[in-house]
């Protein structure tokens, strides 16, 4: 079954809302605000990243912007977009998060080599010495 | 959204437990009010409720007369997250036949 309430997120609702990362919702806001486009990124606070956004406004008034910081604090609700299943995403998403601990840290607890990248840029200060 | 170790009423979060999968209502800042069905709250009462029912209520005053004229506007929600912060209360659907 594995642990589960483990990570800070999972003690509180927010990992429903990072369970729907990458899908199409919703956003209201405080000030009336409304909000629809893609999540991007969330996290423990409930400050979202979204991307591809149209802002409405109570008056109707709407407005694109590529991409949007919003504070946790300012959230009001969240609208569930029909098609998903959140349970399942959330437990998803969970047991991704353990696999990838589990990669990461797995037996020894020893973070792996980092992979070095094609396009490195070579360290010209080490030629020097 | 936490396993149930004790079924006990111990603090006032227990009670919300206990409405968990029936319809509630919710008194929200802003002179809101949501109807809905319970399924999931914490601790800050974040919540999920299913197939809501959102009134707003806006008075507003007569410019001439000074009566106030109370407003009501509804909206209907599939499935929404509440964020704890806006709540004030939660209870079970107040009888209004």
């Amino acid at each position: 079954m594995g642990k589960r309430g483990e990570r800070q997120s999972e003690r509180t609702l927010v990992c429903v809302i990072q369970a729907l990362m990458g899908l199409e919702l919703l956003v209201e806001l405080r000030n009336d605000l409304s909000i629809r486009g893609f999540l991007d990124d969330c996290d423990n606070a409930m400050n979202v990243i979204i991307k591809d956004a149209m802002i409405e406004d109570v008056e109707g008034c709407q407005k694109h912007m590529p991409l949007i910081f919003v504070r946790g604090s300012n959230i009001r609700f969240v609208h569930i977009p029909d098609n998903v299943n959140i349970m399942q995403a959330v437990e998803e998403r969970r047991l991704v998060l353990d696999r990838a601990a589990l990669a990461y840290m797995g037996g020894k607890g020893l973070a792996p080599m980092p992979k070095v990248l094609e396009t490195q840029i070579p360290d010209t200060a080490d030629a020097a010495i | 959204m936490a396993t149930e170790d004790d079924s006990a009423v111990k603090e006032p979060l227990d009670l919300i437990r206990l409405s968990l999968d029936e319809r509630i209502y919710v008194k929200l800042r802003a002179d809101r009010e949501l109807r809905g069905k319970l399924h999931a709250y914490d601790q800050h009462l974040n919540m999920i409720l299913g197939d809501v029912e959102e009134v707003v209520t806006s008075v507003e005053i007569d410019d001439e007369t000074y009566e106030e004229i109370v407003r009501t506007s509804k909206r209907h929600m599939p499935y929404l997250f509440v964020r704890g912060d806006g709540v004030i209360l939660v209870s079970p659907p107040l009888r209004t036949s």
